[in-house]
């Protein structure tokens, strides 16, 4: 019975203490019983596959033990679909924060631009991670400790139907997101103008390449004056109709062409820092220029989503409501 | 038709069946196993992984009582409805014979 007494002992491992004699004492019992029955079946006693045989089908010990345990959980069914939710956003948004940190770390910190770019992108992977798993621990604490005092219950019972969000259209458009949108695209265009000036940096300036003022000074503005149109009928008719799905694939058409084309014309800044040595503003000018590009990719992505949400509404169809769509998206 | 489906569904089907089984058999002393035989001889196969957690919780509950006890040279944990578990096993058979004449209508 050697084979029994490891069961056994491999159960109790995961069994709580103080109910551990007992719940071993008659699971003992029930499965002596079980070999007792057998052995008088067959008139010997049972060798070890038979006894494996009984064990196998009493279950794992596991598992065995799970069936004696509550059920617990660091964050149970109620609370979960609202965790995974914080997560999420919380998640994307230190996404966001920690990609618009990094850009400007790239244009303004003179030590990135001396830096190995493998080196630096791993740095910036490292800190990426860290920063999301420690938002993830705090999270998962926070709402464990929220499980674990049941203050569920409360918040639960004080809700108010009046206070339930309004009806959502599918055609509705946010005002906020078309407010963000407008302001965005008009400092764009003051930026572009020169009516607005970034921050300068003592000894480092970054101009626009003449090739890419000469080819692009119209078609930039007219590409964010006409993000800006379109967001301001948004704002003030926020309901989107064919004929303006219509509108914004073409603009998001012409906006992926212009990007296309402005990949062909490279560089577009141009560095001067009189006290860095060539290589210095080589690597810095290489530095704009790729986080331009990565700017850009990113514009190009959100013109391809918007422009297949726009395609879905001119055809009729309802436009995809997954979050990450809308979210890449911006709508 | 998939059949995990189906034994998941009859699973939740019987589990509250269980426990009117065990309240109503254990009105007669039984330890687990002579009390998993007896079940099972009456058409009410269950799980020893099902059964003994189920007994101690329904000790917990106070609706049945135990005792160690030696038979045949082995200690054996007994088991018997308590008078609480009769009285609640009244209610529940009542219950279940309503909720039997109303399916059997709808069925």
């Amino acid at each position: 019975m050697e084979l029994l007494d490891r069961y056994l002992q491999a159960v109790g491992f995961w069994l709580p203490q103080p109910q551990k004699r007992d719940i071993i004492a008659e699971l003992s019992e029930d499965i002596r019983s079980q070999i007792e029955e057998k052995q008088s079946e067959l008139g010997r006693n049972l060798d070890n596959a038979e006894l494996e045989a009984i064990l196998k089908r009493r279950g794992a010990p596991l598992l065995v033990a799970e069936s004696y345990l509550p059920q617990r959980y660091l964050i149970g069914p109620l609370l979960f679909p609202i965790y995974r939710l914080v997560v999420k956003w919380a998640l994307l948004y230190q996404a966001v924060g920690w990609f618009l940190v990094w850009i400007g770390f790239a244009l303004l910190d003179r030590t990135h631009g001396n830096a190995d770019p493998g080196d630096a992108v791993a740095d910036a992977l490292r800190s990426f991670w860290l920063v999301g798993v420690n938002t993830l621990l705090a999270i998962t604490a926070t709402f464990a400790l929220i499980e674990r005092y049941h203050a569920k219950s409360r918040f639960l019972e004080q809700w108010n139907p009046r206070k339930l969000p309004r009806l959502r259209h599918p055609n509705q458009i946010s005002r906020s997101n078309s407010a963000a949108e407008l302001a965005w695209n008009g400092l764009l265009i003051l930026w572009w103008v020169n009516l607005l000036r970034l921050p300068e940096i003592p000894g480092l300036r970054i101009t626009f390449a003449p090739a890419l003022l000469h080819s692009f000074y119209w078609p930039i503005p007219t590409l964010f004056a006409a993000l800006a149109a379109t967001a301001c009928a948004n704002l003030f008719r926020p309901w989107w109709t064919r004929r303006r799905a219509a509108v914004r694939i073409a603009i998001n058409a012409f906006g992926l062409i212009l990007i296309a084309v402005l990949f062909m014309t490279k560089p577009w800044f141009e560095v001067i820092a009189p006290h860095a040595t060539t290589t210095e503003i080589r690597d810095m000018a290489q530095w704009v220029d790729w986080t331009a590009a990565v700017w850009l990719l990113v514009y190009a992505m959100s013109f391809v989503l918007r422009g297949m949400q726009d395609i879905r509404r001119v055809t009729g169809k309802e436009p995809i409501r997954h979050w990450a769509m809308r979210m890449l998206a911006g709508e | 038709m998939n059949p995990d489906l189906l034994e998941n569904l009859r699973l939740e089907l019987r589990r509250g069946c269980l426990i009117l089984a065990v309240l109503a058999q254990l009105k007669t002393e039984h330890y687990g196993y002579a009390l998993r035989k007896t079940l099972a001889g009456r058409g009410m196969e269950i799980d020893e992984n099902t059964l003994y957690p189920l007994l101690r919780r329904l000790e917990s509950q106070g609706l049945l009582v135990s005792q160690w006890r030696e038979e045949d040279k082995r200690n054996k944990r007994f088991y018997r409805t308590s008078d609480d578990g009769r009285q609640l096993l009244k209610q529940l058979a009542a219950e279940w014979r309503s909720i039997n004449a109303s399916l059997n209508g709808i069925l």
